[in-house]
């Protein structure tokens, strides 16, 4: 088929000896040289960290520790597995355990097991040439360009070559992605009027659920369950639109069930036991963040907020299991600051509940001292969680502040806000809460509107005076960001490009990515800075 | 199934198969192995016997496990839209070793775009099943043909032996339900095939067996069809 693979570097990832020795003998087979073999998950990262691999041969099942998925994901995540890296995922057989991961954590192919020389052959063949013609989409996509991307889909549509099905697909999840909805629906039914093709009927729900169309949604994510009680990712988005039909009960049903048939992802465990604590069920929430822990405990989507949410609801239970997790918190991260601050907060907050005041006070010094040297960029929930033991543990101002500041910087915010107004009410602070969000918003709201006007008013100079000011008080506000970048632009259009402006306009909008992916007017905002840059 | 001594020891089985066969595949793959590197110094008859007997244990395995699997709601279904000819290639690849010492004729005949939706693994599986059948009873040929006829995608195995029997001809109308221990035959072939071929569905049809005799080859014919 004309693809060279004796040339390539391969990394055989098994924990079996046997099976190492078995596929290096099949690709020696192939004239193949230059092969490194590594025995568990861990070792695997370290490798694929050292040297970029053009194929990747990995079994999912690597006994204790790590397993194939979470190599692939966390590989994936530290850039160490790039597209041009052809990834097969060994499988012992349909197995039901397995995770099958987000769509940028899919390996290229599966393959199972047993497989002769011939047919591994055979599929590291078609993934290769399969990733070399769609590797000028994905090179496009990496950059964001996705209407260059979207017009090379359809340039290799307009042939109607082969693999139409695949560039269909690739074209929808680009449409998806960009939010353009009608387009991506078209896809989808085109494809769906021929045939029920269960990728096609995932992707018009989600259109579905996106332009707020839940029931809709909920019939299709329904029906795709109907007819493959195995397909997670409909479990998934079925949830997600019973709730946003506002029917809780249900979502939790949902998750229930899909966790009950594959109950290895952490991701939905999560979500599992988050909604079991909206809904108050805290049983099923303790079982959930349980499993989060244990299943989760090499993987990247784990987070040390999964030990002190169970500790926090066994605290009611049983404050001694709830302590016990603290404990595992900090003997699995090892020296790491962060989770030892998840783990303090938590403490000083668990050891409260339990009447040990003195311990508390202890854990809440500790929480204090490793917040205040974290610096840099605090996750929200981590600050709601430490405003939260200031208050518990008598540090009102300090409390008051923080989530002031909060509020302040995400006053759009609506989720956040509704967490701050807990954290208010759970320390029986509702109203004066209550007043302290409304005051923050309102101080925000005058600060843009002034910023704004000034700009309309043409005195830009001042304008961005003005809103630079607000921004360096309240640095994770997308909104003050995005009107400051804007302004900037208005500046330099009247007036001339300017280096110091262009760099700082960058940096915002950089920072306004990070904060919110997904903001409408981010996206607007970023296109018009690129049409000024290449103007 | 309902008192846990039950649950326990199915369990017990389905992980017992589960080990059995990872060793099967280190046997198969060292026979392949021993074939290549010494298949002249050994008698070429009693390794293909060897390992055409350790690949219909194999494949049993895989069967067992996938109806285990499809009573306890765990098998999981991918099915995606693959080439055929693509897919029929890979089969026939891994059958090669066992063919070449067969001496039987292996032909394919499948258009070289054609694509559709199954389950890759399941179908292989009823695909392997079926050709492990053809070669037992094939005289000198073997002819394997996937086209479409009245939308469905219909996946042929011919050969030229002496074709189903009236008892097994029968229970292919009837989805498999004798066991004939005489014969070797225990139904779990044709039981496993229509369990998988009926899983495939759209729009309102769904897939199903045949079973018919002189057809292309005069010998017996198996069909899946997927709609």
């Amino acid at each position: 088929m004309g693809v060279d693979l004796a040339s390539k570097t391969y990394l055989v990832i098994d924990d079996f000896a046997d099976m190492r020795s078995m596929l290096r003998s099949m690709l020696v087979a192939y004239g193949v040289t230059n092969i490194d073999m590594a025995g568990n998950g861990k070792d695997a990262i370290k490798m694929l960290g050292k040297k970029i691999y053009d194929v990747v041969l990995c079994d999912y099942n690597l006994g204790e520790g790590k397993d194939g998925q979470q190599v692939l994901e966390e590989g994936k995540d530290k850039g160490f597995i790039p597209y041009s890296t052809a990834f097969l995922m060994i499988t012992a057989e349909n197995t039901m355990e397995m995770v099958m991961g987000a769509v940028e954590y899919l390996p290229d192919d599966y393959l199972s097991k047993p497989f002769n020389k011939d047919m591994l052959r055979s599929r590291l063949e078609k993934v290769i040439i399969r990733k070399d013609d769609l590797h000028g989409i994905v090179k496009l996509l990496k950059k964001e360009k996705f209407e260059d991307a979207i017009a090379l889909c359809d340039d290799k549509i307009a042939q109607n070559p082969r693999n139409l099905t695949e560039l269909l697909k690739l074209k929808a999840e680009i449409l998806l992605r960009t939010e353009s909805f009608a387009d991506a629906a078209a896809i989808f039914e085109g494809v769906l009027a021929k045939r029920d093709a269960p990728w096609a009927m995932l992707g018009l729900g989600k259109v579905r659920y996106f332009t707020h169309d839940y029931e809709e949604a909920k019939k299709i994510f329904q029906k795709i369950i109907d007819a493959n009680k195995t397909h997670m990712e409909a479990y998934d988005w079925l949830a997600k639109s019973v709730e946003a039909l506002g029917d809780r009960r249900q979502a939790l049903d949902v998750l229930a069930k899909a966790t009950e048939i594959s109950p290895k992802s952490i991701v939905r465990q999560m979500e599992l036991g988050n909604l079991a604590v909206k809904e108050n069920e805290l049983g099923v929430a303790a079982k959930a963040f349980k499993k989060a822990v244990h299943v989760g405990c090499n993987s990247i989507y784990q987070t040390p907020s999964n030990y002190t949410k169970l500790a926090k609801i066994l605290s009611k239970t049983s404050g001694k299991e709830a302590l016990s997790f603290l404990t595992k918190l900090r003997k699995d991260y090892g020296r790491d600051d962060e989770a030892n601050l998840h783990a303090a907060i938590s403490e000083s907050l668990v050891m409260k509940e339990l009447g040990r005041d003195r311990e508390a006070q202890k854990a809440y010094a500790e929480a204090s001292r490793l917040y205040e040297n974290s610096g840099g960029d605090k996750d929200n929930d981590v600050a709601l969680e430490m405003a939260n033991a200031c208050l518990v543990n008598g540090d009102k101002e300090k409390g008051l502040v923080m989530l002031q500041s909060l509020v302040k910087n995400h006053h759009q915010d609506e989720k956040l806000l509704a967490q701050v107004q807990e954290v208010f009410a759970a320390v029986g602070l509702e109203d004066e809460g209550q007043e302290l969000i409304n005051k923050a918003i309102q101080e925000v709201v005058k600060l843009n509107n002034t910023g704004t006007q000034l700009a309309k008013s043409g005195k830009l100079e001042e304008a961005i005076n003005f809103l630079d000011k607000a921004v360096r008080n309240m640095p994770d506000n997308s909104t003050i960001n995005m009107n400051i970048a804007n302004v900037m632009m208005m500046h330099m259009k009247a007036n001339g490009k300017s280096d110091n402006y262009l760099l700082k306009v960058r940096q915002y909008l950089e920072r306004v990515r990070r904060l919110d992916p997904g903001n409408e007017n981010y996206r607007k905002l970023n296109a018009a800075y690129e049409r000024f840059l290449a103007s | 199934m309902n008192s846990s001594a039950d649950i326990g020891f199915s369990t017990v089985l389905a992980s017992s198969i589960h080990d059995m066969k990872n060793s099967l595949g280190l046997v198969l793959n060292s026979l392949d192995e021993l074939m290549r590197s010494a298949g002249d110094a050994l008698p070429p008859d009693q390794l293909a016997k060897l390992q055409w007997e350790a690949r219909r244990v194999n494949d049993n395995l895989v069967q067992l496990l996938a109806l285990y699997k499809l009573e306890n709601q765990g098998l999981a279904l991918h099915i995606d839209e693959y080439f055929v000819r693509e897919f029929l290639e890979e089969i026939v690849v891994s059958e090669k070793a066992v063919l070449a010492m067969r001496n039987i004729e292996l032909e394919l005949r499948c258009a070289d775009d054609l694509a559709w939706y199954f389950d890759r693994e399941l179908i292989a599986g009823v695909l392997k099943n079926a050709i492990g059948n053809a070669l037992r009873y094939a005289k000198a040929r073997v002819l394997i043909t996937g086209e479409v006829d009245d939308d469905y995608l219909v996946l042929s195995i011919h050969d030229d032996g002496e074709g189903f029997n009236d008892t097994l001809l029968a229970e292919g109308r009837q989805s498999g339900h004798g066991v004939d221990f005489s014969s070797g035959n225990t139904g779990l072939g044709l039981y496993f095939t229509s369990r998988v071929a009926s899983l495939h569905k759209n729009k309102e049809r769904q897939g199903m067996i045949e079973l018919g005799n002189g057809h292309v080859l005069g010998g017996a014919c198996f069909s899946v069809k997927l709609p």
